[in-house]
C-alpha cells in the first residue's frame, strides 16, 4: 500500500512508478477508461492481438480466462455503460494483466469501486487473480486508512 | 500543414504490413460495413431517383433543341465525372464523417486515447488509420456504384428495353471515357475520401478536453470538410477546363 497525503503526491506517486519510460507498470486507474464501443473481451483480447499479433480466437480466449479469474466470466460481451463499478474493475484488471509489465498499480480504488467496501473487493479480486500476475501495489489517500482496517 | 503531416504519418502506418494484425484488419472490415454496406440501399435508391430525373431532363431538352448526339457525353462529363461523386462524398460526410469526428472528439475527452497509449497500442494504427482507409474505399465503392447504375438508367432512358443498341451505347460509352478520365475519377474521389475521414479526425482531436466542446468540434470539422469538397471539386474543374 502506498498512502499520500494530498493529489500532487499521488500524481508524483503514480508518475514515479511509471517511472522514466511511462511504461514500467501497468495502471489501473480512473483516468485510464475502457474503449466504449468495445465490448469486455474485446478490451481486454485487443492488448494480445496488437502486441502479439494473437489471432482473435486465442486473444479471447486469454481475455475470457482472465475474466473467469475475477468472477465475472459473464460479463464478457458487455460494453462499458452496461457494466457496475466492480465488473468495470475487474476488466480493467484484466487488462492490466493482459500488459505482462513486473507491476500493476492500482491508483485511487476507492473512486473506482465507490459502490461497494473497496477494501475487501480489492483483496478478494487479488486474491483470485494472484497467479496472473508478478506483484501489485495500491496507492489510496491516507485518510481511507481506516477503511481498510474496517472488518465486518 | 497539420493535417498533411498527420496525412503522412497515417500513410507511412498503413504502408507498414505489420499495421494489419487481426483487430485492425476487423475494424477496417466494420468501418466499411458502416459507411459503406449499411448506408448502400438508402444511397442507390437517392443515386437512381437524381440519376433517372437528370438524364430524363437532359435527354428531352437535347431533344427538343436537336442536340440528342450529345446525350451522352453530358452524361459523362457532367453526371458521371461531377455530380455523382460529389453526391457520394456529400453522403459519406454527413452520414460518416459528423459520426467520425464525434467519437474522435469524445474518445480525446474520456481519456481512451491516452488510455491506449498507456497500453502501448498506437491510435493511429488502431483507430485513425483504419477509418481513414474504410472512409477512402466506401466513397470509392458509392461512387463507382452509382456511376455504374447511372450508365445504365442512361441506357434504358435513351434506348428503351432495345438490347440490340447495347453494344453501340457500350461503345460510345467507353469512347467517352478513356483511361486518362477515369483515373483522374479515382484520383478525385480518393482525395473526397481522405477529406471526410482526415478532416473530422484532425478537428475531433484539435480540442480541448471539455465535454461541452464536443460539439464545437463536429461543427468546425463538418465546415473544413465543406470547404475542402468545393475546394476539391472547384479545383478538378479548373485542371479540367483550363
Amino acid at each position: 500500500m502506498t498512502w499520500c497525503d494530498d493529489e500532487p503526491a499521488r500524481k508524483a506517486q503514480i508518475r514515479t512508478l511509471l517511472g522514466e519510460s511511462g511504461y514500467a507498470c501497468a495502471l489501473v486507474s480512473p483516468d485510464m477508461p475502457l474503449r466504449v464501443n468495445l465490448t469486455a473481451l474485446e478490451n481486454i483480447a485487443l492488448i494480445a492481438q496488437f502486441h502479439h499479433a494473437t489471432p482473435w480466437q486465442q486473444a479471447s480466449e486469454q481475455a475470457q480466462t482472465l475474466l473467469d479469474c475475477t468472477g465475472h466470466g459473464d460479463i464478457a460481451l458487455k460494453r462499458d455503460e452496461d457494466l457496475s463499478m466492480t465488473q468495470r474493475f475487474a476488466v480493467k484488471m484484466a487488462r492490466a494483466i493482459m500488459l505482462h509489465r513486473a507491476l500493476i498499480a492500482i491508483d485511487r480504488p476507492a473512486l473506482m469501486l465507490a459502490d461497494v467496501h473497496y477494501p475487501e473487493v480489492l483483496r478478494a479480486m487479488l486474491t483470485c487473480l494472484q497467479h496472473e500476475y508478478s506483484d501489485h501495489c495500491v496507492v489510496d489517500y491516507i485518510w481511507n486508512r481506516p477503511v481498510y482496517e474496517y472488518r465486518k | 500543414m497539420a493535417l498533411l503531416r498527420f496525412g503522412f504519418h497515417l500513410l507511412e502506418v498503413a504502408l507498414t504490413p505489420r499495421t494489419y494484425d487481426s483487430a485492425t484488419r476487423w475494424i477496417i472490415t466494420k468501418q466499411i460495413y458502416f459507411t459503406a454496406v449499411q448506408a448502400l440501399p438508402v444511397f442507390l435508391i437517392y443515386s437512381l431517383v437524381i440519376s433517372v430525373v437528370l438524364i430524363q431532363i437532359m435527354v428531352s431538352v437535347a431533344r427538343d433543341f436537336g442536340l440528342s448526339e450529345y446525350v451522352p457525353g453530358l452524361i459523362v462529363g457532367f453526371l458521371l465525372m461531377e455530380l455523382l461523386p460529389l453526391l457520394s462524398v456529400l453522403f459519406v460526410a454527413l452520414r460518416s464523417g459528423a459520426a467520425i469526428n464525434t467519437e474522435i472528439a469524445l474518445m480525446h475527452v474520456n481519456n481512451e486515447i491516452t488510455a491506449f497509449e498507456h497500453a502501448q497500442i498506437d491510435p493511429a494504427r488502431y483507430e485513425y488509420m483504419p477509418r481513414v482507409v474504410g472512409g477512402v474505399i466506401s466513397v470509392l465503392a458509392l461512387t463507382g456504384l452509382s456511376a455504374l447504375s447511372a450508365l445504365l438508367v442512361a441506357f434504358f432512358v435513351i434506348y428503351g428495353l432495345d438490347w440490340s443498341n447495347l453494344g453501340n451505347y457500350t461503345h460510345s460509352m467507353a469512347q467517352l471515357l478513356p483511361l486518362t478520365l477515369v483515373f483522374g475519377l479515382i484520383a478525385k474521389t480518393v482525395l473526397y475520401g481522405l477529406c471526410v475521414t482526415l478532416i473530422p479526425i484532425k478537428t475531433g482531436l484539435e480540442i480541448p478536453k471539455r465535454l461541452f466542446l464536443v460539439p464545437v468540434s463536429v461543427l468546425k470539422g463538418m465546415m473544413r470538410v465543406f470547404f475542402a469538397i468545393v475546394l476539391i471539386e472547384v479545383a478538378s474543374l479548373t485542371f479540367k477546363y483550363m
